[in-house]
């Protein structure tokens, strides 16, 4: 009787629990993730020159980056360190192309997990249309490399539940945290992507399934057209601040699905073992010329 | 009656419209040609190649004016506005000969210059050179008939006619309470001695330097402002002194005392003139003048400025005197007259020269004796910044520096001159270009700070670009229902293929114009409207270069599958091997695919794509522009950036006097002539 009344009790509960993921799953995929979210730094070296005038500025800027395979190559939204969107947006928003901002990021640094130490990284590749950019950390030594692999993804489909990692700056310590969301559409234009609804994750970063499976990663797409009614001003101003997460805007948030994520990090390992076997071609060259000269 | 009153009409227009009217305007047309004559063969043309300092570097432009050549020997007289800051100056005389000259001397103060003629490049004539006469230009009188003459392009002169509307005019600021004399753009003052002749002889741009002629063909003035139907000449007996001098000593001397004076009128008094300003440390100062005394007398002289127009007069008396004799002056200090001896120092340049240092994206400019006093600096030591270059070392310096700061060693080195500086720099570098840190201590106010700038080459990381994408080697239109229709090919959708480039995967598969793609790698293209234009490059983008994709097409009416490999998007322009040739500069890039599809170029057209010719730079005033197709220099063709680097190499060696640059320019090609002066072209090491 007692057993077949505590037996009862718990089917119960588990009738009545949510179907939704409990707090020690969320934490789950936290603890299993946030090793390969990493802190990227750079310096972002901006030239605005408007009908013949150029002005420099240089600053620091901070993003959250993820690793995507073993060498050290990590993933970072590409609209972070370029002036592409940016361009796009007011290209797209047809205001008149008399000025010209083009963005150049120098001295990348990448930091794991709260650590002091900086590693120096050198940008790989980018591709705008999907704003992924690609960076390589010079030196892997005695770093343990925890990769969020991008192949092999499960489908997804339009009301899945969502859950993205992130850190938050230097100043919080970099410390980890998730957020929620889920598909709420999809698009075909201007390529196949989820929309996604909620506060959730950061630019750059991947978004994973209930079960902790990834499905695709947090981008910017620019639409195929824009209408007039996006219009300049203020409000296309504010539409165009992050954060604001909204797609009335020139560019829209959406989730890219991680098959097509993967083609790029493929290309991306290619590139990057290309680039250090020809940078290690010209030291060599020049440290012979050196010595014999 | 009305024929009687038009006869009466015509006949006392006759005679009114000067039978005495015609014989006085045929002598004053006599009167011009026979001025003209006088003057007219020593007229030149100067054009130059102006030399401006600005943002951190030099800039240059072509520049021109006019001057009269006043010697047998080929001195030429012309305003410094015209001549100074230039780097080439070329002359052409009213027979064609096109001669370089030299300068001889720079006056600032008085906006003159003199040059000399290169006359041993005359080479197609022998005759003696002509030249002009000084007049007096104090017998002028208001109402004298007067020709401005200028030669403002090569060839052509322009004369006009006017009269002498004031023969001493000042120009005082709009409350006419202060004497406003005009600041040339480097700072120099200008106008200090000078009381103009105003006339009403029209003065165009090209006219500055000319001369100012009178009915008997001499040069009364050297014309240097104008417009709006006024003009303002430099007086010839003012010229005449500056002539003198410096065909005597090769520059002007000059006393300097000081002081500033304003004119006695407000005071209620009739002689002597106001001091209005002492120069701390100045030879007024050290014989005890001070503001607010009245000077009476100089020397032997009595002093007595009334009105505007005798300032400039009262300083040039002071110019004249000569250097470390003491100069008795009088003055009146609280109603009592003193004196004191004054010794008169030499009148020192005011604004010291510029200098680039291109490498660290540097002008300074030197600082004299007077600068330093007269800005109040702490030390006549150190070099003045003016300006920084972006993009170059200087700029990344942290802390700051800025225009005004004055650096005062450099590598540890103390830097009191320019030639202190450069010894110091050159020092600093090291050795073989490797990247070294240089510290530098700098004045900026009242404060002393430290900073430091990387020179040499910086450690290049790898950097890679855009990744690349499959792309299909044709040019695509969606097709619309109306293209479909118009095709025979009602209600499906697709894309029309427009145009096949050669050398792809496309033409290699036997893609064709007219060709309907209905499908991609099985899957249909739901496109038919003109907002679906990009599906098939979306399509296509998304997969691997390499790999081999099935297109369904029709063609003439038969549907088809054809397989084409991926390839990879050619090389956009960015990621084309460029240059920057820092020397002439300019930029070039190489061509790729597109430009050759673009503009119709032979897969082995060679040739360099300019992408930046900066202003003001070398190949710039020559007339490079940007999108002009270098195909060859100095008849070498130059189609790899390897080329244009050796190609330029050899011009850095050999130094040619004219660099001819072949380019394509649209349809059309053309030639471009370099002239750079040398050894402006790189400091030499």
């Amino acid at each position: 009787m007692k057993n077949c009344f505590l037996t009862c009790a718990a089917l119960a509960l588990l009738l009545v629990a949510p179907a939704s993921l409990r707090a020690s799953d969320f934490a789950g995929i936290l603890d299993k993730t946030a090793p390969a979210i990493v802190t990227v730094k750079v310096v972002l070296k901006m030239e605005i020159s408007m009908m013949g005038q150029a002005q420099n500025e240089e600053s620091r800027s901070e993003m959250p980056g993820v690793v995507v395979d073993s060498s050290g190559l990590i993933m970072i939204s590409n609209a972070e360190i370029s002036s592409d969107r940016m361009q796009e947006a007011l290209a797209g928003a047809g205001l008149p192309g008399q000025v010209d901002l083009k963005v150049t990021p120098n001295d990348f640094k990448v930091i794991f997990g709260n650590e002091e130490k900086e590693h120096a990284a050198f940008l790989v590749a980018t591709d705008t249309k999907l704003d992924l950019a690609f960076l390589q950390v010079e030196n892997t030594e005695g770093l343990t490399m925890t990769p969020v692999s991008f192949a092999d993804a499960p489908k997804a489909a339009v009301g899945q539940s969502l859950v993205s990692i992130s850190r938050l700056k230097k100043g919080y310590d970099y410390a980890p945290y998730f957020t929620t969301g889920r598909i709420s559409g999809a698009i075909k234009k201007p390529r196949k992507a989820w929309i996604v609804d909620g506060s959730i994750g950061s630019y750059g970063l991947p978004v994973f399934s209930e079960d902790g499976a990834v499905l695709g990663v947090l981008v910017t797409l620019t639409p195929t057209t824009t209408e007039a009614s996006d219009g300049a001003g203020i409000g296309m101003l504010m539409r165009m601040m992050r954060g604001a997460g909204g797609n009335d805007g020139p560019v829209g948030t959406f989730i890219l699905p991680a098959k097509i994520a993967n083609r790029v990090i493929e290309q991306s390992k290619t590139k990057a073992a290309e680039l250090r076997k020809e940078h290690a071609e010209k030291k060599a060259a020049e440290g012979d010329a050196g010595a014999g000269g | 009656m009305k024929k009687l009153t038009s006869w009466l009409v015509l006949w006392s227009v006759l005679i009114i419209s000067p039978a005495w009217g015609q014989s006085a305007s045929d002598a004053l047309r006599r009167d011009i040609d026979f001025a003209r004559s006088k003057v007219y063969p020593a007229l030149v043309n100067i054009s130059v190649v102006a030399q401006q300092y600005s943002g951190g570097r030099t800039r240059r432009a072509p520049g021109a004016g006019s001057g009269v050549i006043v010697s047998a020997g080929g001195h030429i007289l012309t305003n410094f506005h015209v001549a100074g800051h230039t780097t080439r100056i070329t002359c052409t005389l009213p027979n064609g000969e096109r001669i370089g000259a030299d300068v001889v001397a720079h006056d600032a103060l008085t906006d003159l210059s003199v040059l000399k003629l290169r006359l041993e490049e005359r080479t197609t004539s022998t005759e003696p050179l002509p030249f002009a006469t000084l007049g007096n230009s104090d017998a002028l009188s208001v109402g004298d008939y007067v020709l401005a003459m200028g030669n403002p392009l090569t060839l052509s002169s322009s004369l006009t006619l006017g009269v002498v509307s004031n023969t001493k005019r000042v120009f005082t600021d709009f409350t006419g309470t202060e004497i406003s004399n005009q600041d040339l753009p480097e700072g120099e003052r200008t106008g200090v001695f000078t009381r103009w002749i105003q006339h009403d002889a029209l003065i165009l741009p090209g006219n500055s330097g000319g001369p100012l002629v009178n009915l008997r063909g001499e040069v009364v003035g050297i014309n240097e402002l104008g417009g709006s139907g006024v003009g303002f000449a430099i007086p010839s007996n003012l010229t005449a002194k500056v002539l003198n001098q410096v065909m005597t000593f090769g520059e002007v001397r000059r006393g300097w005392i000081g002081v500033s004076v304003l004119p006695v009128e407000k005071l209620g008094e009739d002689r002597g003139a106001l001091i209005s300003s002492v120069v701390s440390g100045s030879p007024a100062d050290k014989a005890g003048l001070m503001a607010g005394d009245r000077i009476v007398g100089m020397g032997d002289q009595p002093v007595n400025v009334r009105f505007f127009e005798e300032v400039p007069v009262f300083y040039q008396s002071i110019a004249e005197m000569v250097p470390n004799k003491p100069v008795r002056f009088r003055y009146v200090r609280d109603g009592e007259e003193h004196r004191t001896d004054v010794h008169v120092v030499r009148m020192e340049r005011f604004v010291g020269d510029q200098h680039e240092i291109r490498e660290l994206g540097l002008t300074v400019r030197e600082i004299t004796g007077p600068m330093a006093l007269v800005r109040r600096m702490p030390t006549q030591d150190g070099v003045l910044v003016t300006g920084i270059r972006p993009g170059y070392p200087f700029e990344e310096a942290r802390p700051r520096v800025r225009g005004g700061d004055i650096i005062v060693s450099f590598g540890g080195a103390p830097t009191p001159d320019i030639d202190s500086f450069f010894k110091a720099y050159e020092s600093a570098k090291a050795k073989d270009d490797e990247e070294v840190e240089v510290a530098l201590e700098f004045l900026r106010r009242d404060e002393s700070l430290f900073t430091s700038v990387k020179l040499g080459e910086e450690e290049q990381s790898p950097r890679g670009g855009e990744l690349p994408n499959a792309w299909l080697g044709a040019k695509t239109q969606v097709m619309t229902p109306a293209v479909a229709k118009a095709i025979g090919l009602e209600g499906r959708r697709g894309f029309r293929v427009t145009e096949v480039y050669p050398w792809t995967q496309a033409k290699a598969a036997g893609l064709q114009i007219g060709d309907v793609i209905v499908a991609v790698d099985d899957e249909e293209l739901d496109s038919y409207r003109q907002q679906d234009t990009q599906d098939l490059r979306r399509a296509i983008e998304d997969f691997s270069i390499g790999e081999h994709i099935e297109f369904d097409i029709i063609r003439g009416g038969k549907e088809m599958a054809l397989t084409i490999e991926m390839e990879e998007t050619p090389a956009p322009s960015v990621k084309a091997k460029k240059e920057v040739q820092k020397d002439f500069e300019f930029a070039v890039r190489e061509i790729t695919f597109m430009d050759r599809v673009r503009y119709k170029f032979d897969k082995d057209q060679k040739g360099l794509l300019v992408i930046d010719s900066v202003s003001g730079g070398w190949a710039n005033i020559a007339g490079l522009r940007v999108q002009d197709l270098i195909m060859r220099i100095n008849d070498e063709e130059v189609g790899s950036i390897e080329d244009f680097k050796r190609v330029t190499e050899k011009l850095l060696e050999h130094r040619p006097s004219v660099v001819t640059i072949f380019v394509q320019r649209g349809h059309r090609t053309h030639f471009v002539f370099m002239e750079p002066v040398w050894n402006q072209v790189k400091r030499a090491n």
